[in-house]
């Protein structure tokens, strides 16, 4: 197990090194961020934004965001032709939680830029409890990069992927949004814990189902 | 026990269906068992007339319209009287719920020509000035062989449920035969599974639209509109989604059978995963308009048995006929494309 660990970490720092190296991808990724905080910053503008639109909102540029930043991490290794290196290298299982913990990073970065962003461009929006709403983000997080972990290593192996990235990823995040944002809403309307406790099992449990059923099936993907 | 009753029609279909194999032509009398049974289904869902109790004429006479609803019951000839001075006809009936009730029907004129012999009658009933003044209006049908239970919320609208209900319970055992035909592929690596998945999802594809459409139909007339994203009728649309991205996948990878094959399958068993939470778990926990949702106060009527025991034999007999129609076309859909490989190996060989 030890040994799958080290390289779940050596495949981690490989692809964070080589992203920190030239910041090219996560640069575009970050000024989509913003292009698309911006797009609903002008389409709000002299509106005023209740919770359930904001909370809709919310979810509409973590999904972009996602969408953008996390088709990349297989079609990278094809793209530049490492990924048989990388089968020779490392245990299939090591690959997809390596890839999977620096998606992790990526939609924390991204969905907490985004956020903020949001929050400084569209006004008037107060968070009644925060604890509940970092939760809500960072389980997001996980779940989102959970969902779409896999399915970025199937469409790397296909032609169009661009296209076939969201097609494919949204009805399998869609069990995450619908919970995503009632909680969302809840939050920023300063419920408690016993309120959401309800869709903040349905996220976890949905969760640690995807992942596991990911991991089952990386190896059919992952080897020719 | 109602439950077992659905259950035992709905493998009774599936083990039919697959009798004596899915992969030979369907035997004659096979097609003209299916052919009888599903003619014998729509026949009993649109025929048999309804038929409530006292207790629903006050719960739809109490309402704004004030609505007739179809009562049956059993005359007392006994009691037939005629009062010439109101002009009005007054007999004692007694209805069929689990604890009867007596009250006179009256009538304006004579006695109606059809009950002059009849043991039980449907009449149309509207609620008078008070909770016990009945007033009948119309004879729907003498001594009837079969009759429909009257739910005061659907009325006529409950004769969808011999369709709605079996093509999304149908479309879902298609979806839940593709995750295991992906499952087999992945372990044995046999074409013919993956010809069995693909085929069992586009027909499942095809019972969830017709799902749809008949749900829509009955949301326009129950509910108002076609579409109001209740939790179901979300689910529903993702799980469309769902199977059209698998057939976007299988598109966009033409050009190798076995890569097409591979990713497929694991597609559909992690979109299975996801159906499992939007069919099962999201329309239970969210509150929506479908029997079953949260806070609705049951598990609906269809599964924890308190429907009307015709209605449920009905339902058990049409679910039993459209899974085998499933088969039916599954077996067709799966030949002809074990034919198209072979011809196809044929070509290039």
């Amino acid at each position: 197990m030890s040994i799958i660990l080290r390289r779940t970490l050596a495949v981690f720092r490989k692809d964070l090194r080589s992203e920190l190296r030239t910041r090219y991808t996560l640069n575009a990724i970050l000024l989509f961020v913003l292009t698309t905080v911006m797009m609903i910053a002008f389409a709000t503008r002299g509106e005023i934004v209740n919770d359930g639109v904001a909370s809709g909102l919310l979810w509409v540029i973590m999904f972009f965001s996602a969408m953008t930043g996390l088709a990349r991490a297989f079609v990278a290794e094809e793209e530049r032709g490492t990924s048989l290196l990388l089968r020779l290298s490392s245990p299939p299982a090591a690959v997809f939680f390596g890839k999977l913990l620096y998606n992790v990073l990526m939609t924390l970065l991204l969905n907490f830029a985004g956020i903020t962003l949001f929050f400084i461009f569209v006004g008037g929006v107060a968070v009644g409890s925060p604890g509940l709403f970092l939760l809500v983000i960072a389980l997001a997080s996980l779940a989102t990069a959970a969902s779409t972990t896999l399915i970025s290593a199937i469409i790397a192996r296909s032609r169009s992927r661009g296209a076939l990235f969201p097609v494919l990823s949204f009805p399998i995040m869609l069990p995450l949004v619908l919970p995503g944002v009632e909680l969302t809403l809840l939050a920023l309307g300063g419920a408690d814990m016993a309120q959401a406790q309800n869709n903040l099992q349905l996220m976890v449990s949905y969760l640690v189902v995807l992942t596991t059923v990911s991991w089952l099936l990386f190896d059919f993907v992952w080897k020719e | 026990m109602s439950s077992l009753l659905m259950l035992l029609g709905f493998t009774i279909g599936i083990i039919l269906g697959n009798f004596p194999s899915v992969l030979r032509p369907r035997p004659a009398w096979w097609r003209w068992a299916v052919v009888i049974l599903t003619s014998l289904t729509i026949v009993l869902a649109l025929w048999p007339p309804l038929g409530g109790t006292f207790n629903s004429v006050v719960l739809m006479g109490r309402s704004y319209e004030k609505q007739a609803v179809p009562l049956k019951a059993r005359i007392d000839h006994s009691t037939k009287s005629y009062n010439a001075e109101r002009d009005e006809f007054s007999v004692v009936m007694r209805d069929f719920s689990s604890e009867p009730r007596e009250f006179p029907v009256v009538f304006t004129g004579r006695e109606p020509a059809e009950i002059s012999s009849a043991k039980v009658v449907i009449v149309n009933v509207r609620l008078g000035d008070s909770d016990t003044d009945f007033r009948g209006e119309s004879v729907v049908a003498v001594d009837p062989s079969v009759t429909i239970g009257f739910v005061p919320a659907l009325a006529e609208r409950i004769r969808n449920v011999y369709f709605h209900v079996p093509m999304a319970w149908i479309g879902f055992l298609a979806y839940f035969l593709t995750m295991m035909y992906s499952v087999r592929y992945l372990r044995k690596r046999q074409p013919s599974d993956d010809i069995k998945a693909a085929a069992a999802a586009g027909l499942g594809t095809a019972f969830t639209v017709l799902a749809t459409i008949t749900g829509m139909v009955w949301a326009k007339f129950n509910w108002g509109a076609f579409w109001s994203w209740d939790p179901r009728q979300t689910s529903i649309f993702v799980l469309l989604m769902i199977y059209g991205a698998y057939f976007a996948l299988r598109g966009a990878l033409s050009d190798d059978d076995d890569k097409r094959a591979r990713l497929s399958a694991v597609y559909s068993i992690f979109g299975f995963v996801s159906a499992i939470f939007l069919v099962y778990i999201i329309p239970r926990i969210m509150e929506g308009l479908h029997p079953g949702a949260a806070k609705s106060g049951d598990m609906g009527p269809l599964v924890d048995g308190s429907i009307d025991p015709i209605v449920l034999s009905l339902y058990t007999l049409s679910l039993m006929s459209f899974t085998l129609i499933y088969f039916w076309l599954y077996s067709i859909t799966v030949r002809s494309r074990f034919v198209a490989m072979e011809l196809d190996e044929a070509q290039f060989s």
